[in-house]
């Protein structure tokens, strides 16, 4: 496994266009898929990050050099020095930043989310879907994600009749 | 605008909406409204079903006194108890005769222990009720053309409540034909009905649904081998009563020295039929299914 000087262990992760990036594997096992390859020690060399190009796996990484917890020697000093809650106040301002992408890039990174299985990454890219959602009438919803109404009337009725609760 | 969330796998976007439990409950009834393909998520993946409560608040309990008089309770865990009769509200000739047969996630089903037709199905915590309506004539399956089913009124039944408030508003009502266990009965059945299997390969039950408000044949196509013939049933001495209960979209019910488990579910339109010999790993009581 490929070593840097400060003697932490990089994982490579490559994605299906070819391009390779070299991560602490700290880093990488924010996504508890690639923690069970580590674990497992399936991770020896590159691991193929498949149906997650590039531009998302690079905003994927971004996003977990962020999100791993600050510790050990590069680390402690801004651990040591900042509250916990100003600290997570930071991290809520610089996720704010970093879910400013277009629909179809935050698409693609709940998919990448989803399948690497970074629980924080997942709830901050649904959270804008789940937003359209909440609380907002049936038709409001299907005009914010443009999805189309298969349902006959009378199945449409009989729908909302089942789940009369929710409409009240 | 193309609908992005066509994109996603079903998995995916169950994780997405998945966040709603917490948040927006309602929301997520709601999402089964979108479209097909959301509701088939929402099912599929049981997110709403997860969100109601399961937990138990009280049983229904059933005392016949010394005198015949019927005196159903309901106990809650906390044990306090109510008495939820006389159900004088119902259209009954004599309260006192009417018994708790069986019930199902907070439905009754009761029946008139003198009058045999009647029947209700009721909700003891609104009191609401609906009275069954006739249930048609129907032949024991195997037995359509035995003289003995013709001529003899043997109408061996159960009826069973199955009531689901996850899957749907509605109630259903199913009658069970059983083989009779008159001791004069063996002699009188052809031989030929006599080595037919039971339960038979199809097996036809009346349902009553409250989304139709009447009987309806319903086939249910029986998986795995027969308990038997008809003729080792008819020499055998069952219960009066057979009881049953449901559970995860299936109902399970007891005959002879075996139980037989009906799916139920909404969602299949080839329902299955599939039995147990109660030696294997199922006990059966009024109430619950223990899986041994």
């Amino acid at each position: 496994m490929a070593t840097r000087e400060a003697g932490k262990k990089m994982i490579m992760l490559k994605s299906p266009d070819g391009m390779e990036f070299e991560v602490e594997e700290a880093v990488a096992m924010e996504s508890q898929t690639i923690r069970k390859m580590i674990e497992d020690d399936c991770a020896d060399t590159a691991i193929l990050i498949p149906n997650i190009n590039s531009k998302i796996l690079s905003r994927v990484i971004e996003y977990c050099n962020k999100h791993v917890p600050t510790t050990g020697a590069t680390g402690a000093a801004a651990s040591d020095t900042v509250a916990p809650a100003a600290l997570a106040e930071d991290l809520k301002i610089w996720d704010a930043e970093f879910i400013k992408v277009n629909r179809a890039t935050r698409f693609n990174l709940i998919q990448a989310a989803s399948y690497l299985n970074i629980k924080g990454l997942l709830d901050l890219t649904s959270q804008t879907t789940i937003d359209t959602i909440s609380d907002n009438s049936l038709e409001e919803i299907r005009s914010f994600l443009s999805t189309k109404n298969d349902y006959l009337p009378e199945e449409e009725q009989t729908i909302r009749r089942e789940n009369q609760w929710a409409f009240q | 605008m193309e609908d992005l969330t066509q994109r996603l796998p079903h998995d995916v976007l169950a994780d997405v909406l998945r966040h709603l439990q917490t948040t927006a409950p309602c929301s997520l009834a709601a999402c089964r409204c979108v479209c097909k393909a959301w509701c088939a998520v929402v099912d599929a993946h049981r997110l709403l079903t997860d969100l109601l409560p399961h937990s138990l608040t009280s049983i229904f309990l059933h005392f016949d006194d010394l005198f015949g008089r019927m005196l159903p309770k309901a106990l809650s865990l906390a044990m306090s108890s109510t008495t939820i009769a006389p159900f004088d509200y119902l259209d009954t000739h004599n309260a006192e005769c009417v018994k708790i047969v069986q019930h199902c996630n907070g439905l009754l089903l009761l029946a008139d222990v003198e009058w045999e037709e009647d029947w209700w199905v009721l909700n003891p915590a609104t009191r609401q009720w609906a009275h069954l309506t006739t249930s048609p004539p129907m032949r024991t399956p195997g037995m359509e053309d035995s003289y003995f089913d013709q001529e003899n009124g043997m109408d061996y039944h159960d009826k069973y409540l199955v009531f689901d408030p996850t899957v749907s508003p509605h109630y259903e009502v199913f009658l069970v034909k059983r083989i009779p266990s008159r001791p004069d009965t063996l002699r009188f059945v052809e031989c030929h009905v006599k080595q037919r299997e039971w339960p038979p390969s199809t097996y036809v039950l009346l349902v009553f649904s409250s989304r139709t408000k009447q009987w309806d044949e319903r086939p249910f196509v029986r998986e795995g081998k027969a308990a038997g013939t008809i003729g080792d049933l008819l020499e055998d001495d069952p219960p009066d009563h057979c009881y049953a209960t449901y559970w995860r979209e299936a109902l399970y019910f007891h005959q002879h020295d075996f139980i037989l488990r009906y799916v139920v579910t909404h969602i299949l339109d080839n329902a299955s039929l599939v039995m147990f010999q109660c030696s294997d790993f199922l006990t059966l009581t009024s109430t619950v299914v223990y899986l041994l």
